[in-house]
């Protein structure tokens, strides 16, 4: 099916594989993909390798999803922003590079940005929440929301609680990854069957904003049973 | 027996972003503790005669052995915490100076937000720039003003979150506490000269027994000896 009025900003991550590959599986096809290229020698946040450009291009192609390769990594650059703002699409799923705010050039094209965060909102705001929320409560998370200014706080569409996974060695570029397609088709599936974007949450206050987990606890949220 | 390679350079000149960081099993955690018992020796042996935030070092240590205030001896002017605002600058010190006090006076069952927003502010500013300056600017506090080398205030910022994370137990703080500490243990002798010795090794111990007490609630292992 094709998500009308729906594309999606990839970077080239192992996270954004994880989304194409649950959309393609789903049968879910956004009408149009720019792609974000780091062609730094320099991974970025969300990059597992330097090989995840040729996988993202070879999916779009052999699904026929159009898509554009933006010169610009920067997803507040003037190119991007033109891009986007020209494009008739309405909502972008956004997964950009990680660790980046919109700002307001880009909130202000009047497009809504579908962001897939990696934990339970309004609990777990910010970074590496999911290691936080392991040690806490031995659960992690994903919320899906609409994009503002400020840090994880725009309105919460769904927000859902997994059991921790079998191997926690994997969180960075698996589970976190498979926690958060698991809502973002949630979330798609609701919009199709509703016809409009429902909120689960919409005054996303309060909660506590994280940072980079320090290795020793991000240890022992792993080695943690 | 690994490196624990957090300490290994001067992480004011050289910070570390902890970001992605590799999963290295227990071995990681083993590290980590000979690594803070090998500063805490010493710190221990260190001749430094700074005595000027001494007392208030021994206070919020009997405050977390005793859970009672001991009263400070001439420590000087506190300023008031609400003399302080986001409109006009800051001097660090006296700030981090005014929110321990406050939280030695007001106690385990403290609820204060103010105490709260500005211990926030701190940790987001150390976070974002791994480094915290003698003042910061007027406008939102954004930008810092003056030195960043002083180590006596990375001192007085990792005894705010020791005394933070006994009263709250929020995963925030520690993870920050962590990395601070690890900054001071890659601080050459000279340059700690500006914080007491016992201090130093109290924020290093509780921090271990911080670890220590998370490790065995998590994952039943004790790597205190």
């Amino acid at each position: 099916m094709l998500l009308k009025g729906i594309g999606m900003i990839a970077a080239d991550t192992s996270r954004t594989i994880y989304y194409l590959d649950g959309l393609i599986k789903e049968r879910m096809f956004p009408e149009f993909v720019l792609v974000l290229i780091n062609k730094d020698e320099q991974l970025l946040p969300g990059q597992e390798n330097s090989k995840s450009e040729n996988k993202l291009i070879g999916l779009l192609e052999f699904n026929n999803i159009p898509y554009k390769i933006s010169e610009d990594k920067n997803i507040n650059s003037n190119e991007v922003v033109q891009l986007i703002g020209s494009r008739h699409e309405s909502i972008f799923i956004f997964s950009g590079f990680g660790g980046v705010l919109l700002r307001e050039d880009i909130l202000s094209t009047g497009k809504k940005f579908l962001h897939i965060h990696g934990g339970y909102l309004p609990d777990f705001k910010g970074s590496t929440t999911n290691y936080f929320s392991l040690i806490h409560e031995n659960t992690i998370g994903a919320s899906s929301i609409f994009l503002t200014k400020d840090i994880d706080c725009g309105p919460v569409l769904l927000r859902k609680k997994f059991s921790p996974p079998q191997d926690r060695t994997e969180i960075d570029h698996i589970s976190d990854s498979e926690a958060r397609v698991n809502v973002l088709i949630e979330t798609l599936k609701k919009y199709i069957n509703d016809g409009m974007f429902s909120f689960e949450l919409e005054r996303n206050t309060g909660g506590e904003t994280y940072y980079i987990i320090h290795p020793v606890l991000k240890h022992i949220a792993i080695l943690g049973k | 027996m690994k490196k624990y390679e957090y300490t290994e350079a001067n992480r004011i000149s050289n910070p570390h972003k902890y970001m992605y960081t590799k999963y290295d099993g227990e071995e990681f955690i083993n590290a980590y503790v000979e690594d803070r018992k090998s500063h805490i020796v010493r710190f221990k042996n260190l001749t430094n005669s700074s005595t000027l935030d001494k007392n208030l070092y021994l206070s919020t240590e009997y405050f977390l052995v005793k859970g009672k205030l001991l009263p400070m001896k001439d420590y000087g002017n506190i300023k008031n915490i609400d003399t302080f605002s986001g409109k006009n600058e800051i001097k660090t010190d006296e700030l981090l100076l005014s929110i321990i006090v406050n939280h030695l006076n007001k106690g385990f069952n403290n609820k204060d937000l103010l105490l709260k927003n500005w211990t926030d502010y701190f940790v987001q500013r150390f976070e974002v720039t791994k480094k915290i300056f003698e003042s910061y600017h007027s406008k939102e506090l954004r930008a810092g003003k003056g030195n960043n080398d002083t180590a006596r205030l990375y001192g007085l910022l990792s005894l705010l979150l020791t005394l933070n994370f006994s009263i709250t137990r929020n995963l925030k703080y520690l993870s920050t506490l962590l990395k601070l500490n690890d900054l001071l243990c890659s601080l050459d002798d000279t340059h700690l000269n500006d914080i007491p010795s016992e201090a130093l090794v109290f924020i290093m111990s509780t921090e271990l027994e911080f670890i220590n007490t998370i490790n065995i609630d998590k994952t039943g292992v004790s790597y205190a000896s």
